[in-house]
This record gives C-alpha cells, structure tokens and sequence, in this order.
C-alpha cells in the first residue's frame, strides 16, 4: 500500500502533532518510502509464534505496599510553563 | 601521566598513591573542553568550576582520611542528557525540554555519586537518542574527534566523543538499537550496553522503553567493567529492573578464555558491509582464534529483518513515550493556543524536531486501528523469533562476534535526508536490543589508516562477565589503535 498526505493527516491528528504543509509533504513521502522498506516483514512467516507467547517472558514484581515518599507539590509543578497553588493551569477545556 | 589516555585503573592508582588529586582530574577535564569543544561539541552542559573543584577537594579529603573504596572516586563522568541530574539541565538533545531541572537524579546518577564519581556535565545527543549521528540534536551536531568533517555516530556522539578527545574519562550513554556500540565504534573507544534490565532505567527519559539500556563508554574494557559494576543492580522503582546478582565484572576480567566458543554469524559478511570494515573485522578474528577454543559459523537468518522489527516497535514505544511532552507539566509550551487541544499540538509541532516528528509519526500509525496486526503485532512477533535465533545459537557458541557498523564514520550531512540508509547503520547491533541480549563495541583497527572501527560481540542474558572477559582479552591482542584522534594529537585547532 501506499502512505499519502492524507494517511498523514490522521496520523498527525492521533498523535497531536501540528505539521506544516511542508511538513506534510516532506513526511508522507518519508513515511511512503519507509514503510515499502518494512514490507519486507510481511514475508517472514511467524505462524508458529501465538499471540499470547508475547507476554510469556514478562513478569510483574510485586512490592509491599508500604507508604513513601515523592516529590513535593511544590517540586512537582516548579517546571511548568504555568502553575498556580500548586495546580497545573491549562487553557479553558470547556467553554 | 597522560591523563587523555590514561585508564580509571591507572588514575585510581595514582590518587591512592598521591602523585595525583581529584582536583587534578577536574583542571585537566576543564582545560580540555576549553580547548576542544569549540571544534568538538560534545557538551551541551559542564557543571561550573567551583562546583566541580568543591567536590574534587571533598574527595581528595576523603581519601586522605581513608574513607574512599571505589575506583571511581573522584573521578569526573560524562553524562548523556537524556539521563536526569539534578542542579543541571536535562534536554534530551529537545528544543521541547530547553532548560528543564530534573527534580530528582536517575538511579545510575545515585549510583555513580555513591561511588564518589563527580558529574562532569552533560553530552550531546540525537534528539530523544532518535539517531545515528548526533546530527538531530536541536543544539547542534557533535563532530568526530577523528574528522571533524565526519559524524561521530549516535545517539550517545557526544559521550562517545568526549571520551575519544580525551576530555572525558568515561561517560554514561543509553542504547536502544546500537546507541553505545555504534559512535564507540565510529570514535575508536568501548561502549557496553548491557542485559535488559541490569541497569535501572528510572531517570533515562524513555524513547524505546522495552529496548533502552543505560552503559558505559570507555578508554579500556576494564574501565567499561567498572562503571557497569558501580551501576548495574536490582532497582525496586524500575519495574522492569531484574533482580538477579550478576556478581563483579572486574573480578572474572582476567580469567582465561580458553574454552570459549565463539560464533560468526554468517549473514554478517552481506551486502553493504565495506570491504575495509570487513577485512579489519576478520584481521580482528584471526587475533581471537588461538586464544579461544574455537571460532564457528552460525545463523541468525533474521538479521536483516530486525531493522524493519526494530524501527516499528522502537517507534510504536516512542510514540507513546513521547506523548508526555504536552506542555502542561514541563518543557515548552505554546502561549498563543486558545484551546488545550490546540495547545498539545503546538507545543509538540514546535518542540519536536524532524526525525522525532517522523518516529512518532511512524509509530502511531504502526499501532493504529487497522494497522496494528501488519505492523506492531509482526514486528513483535519477528522480535520474538530472533530471540529465539539467538537462544539457538547460543546452544552451540559462547559469545557471538560481528562487525559493530557496515561503514566507518561518514561525512555530516551525508545521509540526515535519508531515513532508511540512516537507519541501516543500526543492521549489526539492533538485533541485541530486540533480544535483551548484553553486547559490547572494542576497537579494531583504522580504516584507509585515518577512521577508527570497532568489532562487537554479544552474550546471553546476564552473561556481562564472560563478555567483558573476552572483550578484554581480544582487546589486549588487537592493541591500541596505534594513535590519538586527530584532534588530540594536534592539540585541537579550535577556530
């Protein structure tokens, strides 16, 4: 298959990434070019590999659940670009 | 001493014995980076003078007083800037984290200062380690101490870099498809990325996160050895951490090899290995031969195929990695957006640059409705069958020797417009990522006598002793490269 402008579009969207048109030239023809390249994966047969063998070496540790401690308040909102008492504040999310 | 060559082992040495101080190091370290970074730019960060000389005297004190027993004591470490310091700044080589404080350091960072080490400053790198080059840096590429025409590989380049000019005694870089191993290769110094989950990732601004693994870059393989010893162990606040005791690297160094089995793989020797790499490869070989038991062919039929795996599932993980740089929390933030959501993609379209846009990009449609099973799902599917390549071949061989990179370093500039022949300078070392295997760059030789070139060898799982022991023997066949990079030996023109 081919990756157009407008794959890119709603890829872009999905990723919430604002691309120039430029950008979106220059980038559907990468990702075009790119992805033929990674077709060739399609060719290796893996019916032997289950889907659920995927998760067969992963394990979860456990920890006590033990209270800790974290970042302040204060150290957590000190890098934002704008934090007020200690919240976050972001533009109007409902009008 | 010359303190741009010498080993961790030999200064250790030297500031037991007195002949010389940890403030020593730090003048040295600040001279060299004075003279050469204007050429080189493998810094993005060094921490000031004072600092710096502060904590020399407190470890020269320390010393004195007998209270010092790491090797890396005093020592001043190089440290890429995807690996969070506190009282620095941490941009992960990003216009989107331009002068953001970690709060808190990275469990190598506790580590390393537990071992008394100093933090130097902080190296240059691909954008969010997104390359092979260090020519995506929103800060500007680093050069090849070799050939300032010339890139010095990537994402570490600026570790590696540091290290090759002599400025760095060792340095820290992460490897997610061959960051370490590819610019030690191209800069002529050892690089070890080790086992999945032997060195806590929490603090390593995560790009792959089931690929990324924090390691050394190196003068020697022993002082590889050390570093990887300070920094290696369970870490309850990594969930991926493994918690098994892989014992002291440094202590099995020198035991004898010879009943080591190593194994070639056949698919190394195809198409786009240059023929110069190929013959120092195989010169590299003929060295090993008498010291092991024996040197073998093998298979690892899917090595082409781990480029294509590795590129969907490395970028399928970035894209969701990276999906926390929204401007809300840190980092840049556009002002002009009315809406949240208009925010979150104008912070992102400014603050990320090209190849990290095309990873994302990439990624989100590998995982994306419809797509998922052709991409993500085989490409994980294809990772699970060279593991199981791996754990075949490893009934059979020891450890596996291969070229590091199919080419030496290249002119900057070559090859940023092109994703794909960028991306195949990763053909030999992204199979250990997708593996978890550990795996280590040494340097082999010169090509055309001017660019310096590596060979690589991997292990199994948790087997970093048995790598570093043949890495340090086949390291005292092969020699040194026979001189410094260009930039030390002339003494750094700097314009």
């Amino acid at each position: 298959m081919t990756f157009d402008r407008s794959n890119l579009e709603h890829v872009a969207r999905l990723a919430m990434l604002d691309l120039s048109d430029d950008e979106l030239d220059s980038l559907a023809k990468d990702l075009d070019h790119v992805l033929s390249h990674f077709e060739a994966i399609q060719k290796i047969d893996v019916s032997d590999i289950d889907d659920t063998d995927l998760a067969k070496t992963i394990t979860t540790p456990l920890r006590a659940d033990t209270p800790a401690g974290s970042l302040s308040n204060e150290e957590a909102t000190k890098q934002s670009a704008r934090a007020e008492g200690g919240l976050f504040v972001v533009p109007k999310v409902i009008g | 001493m010359d303190l741009t060559r010498a080993t961790i082992t030999e200064i250790a040495a030297a500031l037991d014995a007195g002949s010389l101080a940890s403030t020593d190091l730090v003048e040295h370290t600040l001279r060299e980076t004075g003279r050469l970074e204007p050429e080189v730019h493998a810094f993005l960060h060094v921490r000031d003078r004072e600092s710096l000389l502060r904590e020399a005297k407190e470890s020269d004190a320390a010393r004195r007083s007998g209270g010092v027993t790491s090797p890396l004591a005093g020592i001043p470490v190089a440290i890429k800037d995807n690996i969070c310091t506190i009282g620095t700044p941490t941009t992960a080589g990003s216009r989107i984290l331009e002068g953001f404080q970690s709060a808190y350091d990275a469990t190598v960072i506790e580590k390393l200062k537990a071992a008394g080490a100093l933090i130097l400053g902080k190296c240059n790198l691909d954008e969010f380690a997104m390359g092979s080059s260090t020519e995506n840096s929103a800060y500007g590429p680093t050069t090849n101490p070799w050939d300032p025409a010339r890139v010095p590989g990537g994402s570490s380049g600026g570790s590696a870099a540091a290290v090759a000019a002599g400025m760095a005694f060792t340095a820290l870089g992460s490897d997610t498809g061959g960051s370490i191993r590819q610019p030690a290769a191209l800069t002529g110094v050892v690089g070890l990325k080790p086992t999945y989950g032997t060195v806590s990732r929490r603090g390593l601004i995560a790009f792959g996160s089931s690929l990324d693994q924090i390691g050394p870059l190196a003068r020697c393989v022993a002082d590889a050895a050390l570093v990887f010893d300070a920094i290696a162990g369970n870490d309850p606040r990594d969930a991926t951490s493994a918690d098994i005791a892989t014992g002291s690297a440094c202590d099995t160094l020198h035991d004898s090899i010879d009943t080591i089995r190593v194994g070639v793989p056949r698919q190394s020797w195809g198409e786009g290995l240059d023929a110069g790499v190929e013959a120092s490869v195989r010169s590299a070989l003929d060295q090993l031969g008498p010291a092991v038991a024996e040197i073998t062919a093998i298979d690892l039929p899917l090595l082409e195929a781990s480029i294509p795996a590795y590129y969907l599932v490395a970028t399928a993980e970035a894209s969701a990695n990276l999906s926390r740089f929204d401007g809300v929390r840190y980092g840049l933030r556009d002002k002009q957006a009315g809406t949240l959501d208009e925010m979150y993609k104008r912070t992102r379209g400014h603050g990320f640059g090209t190849e990290v846009k095309r990873r994302i990009l990439l990624g989100t449609h590998a995982l994306s409705s419809g797509y998922y099973d052709a991409y993500y799902l085989r490409a994980m599917k294809v990772r699970r069958k060279i593991a199981d390549d791996f754990a075949r071949a490893f009934e059979t061989c020891d450890v596996i020797a291969l070229p590091a990179t199919p080419t030496p370093a290249f002119p900057i500039g070559e090859q940023i417009d092109d994703p794909i022949t960028m991306y195949r300078n990763d053909l030999y070392t992204i199979a250990a990522n997708l593996a978890g295997l550990p795996a280590i760059s040494i340097p082999c030789g010169l090509h055309d006598d001017t660019l310096p070139l590596g060979v690589q060898l991997m292990a199994p799982r948790f087997e970093e002793s048995r790598l570093l022991r043949v890495a340090s023997h086949w390291e005292a066949k092969l020699g040194t490269l026979g001189r410094p990079p260009r930039i030390s030996a002339n003494g750094g023109d700097a314009r």
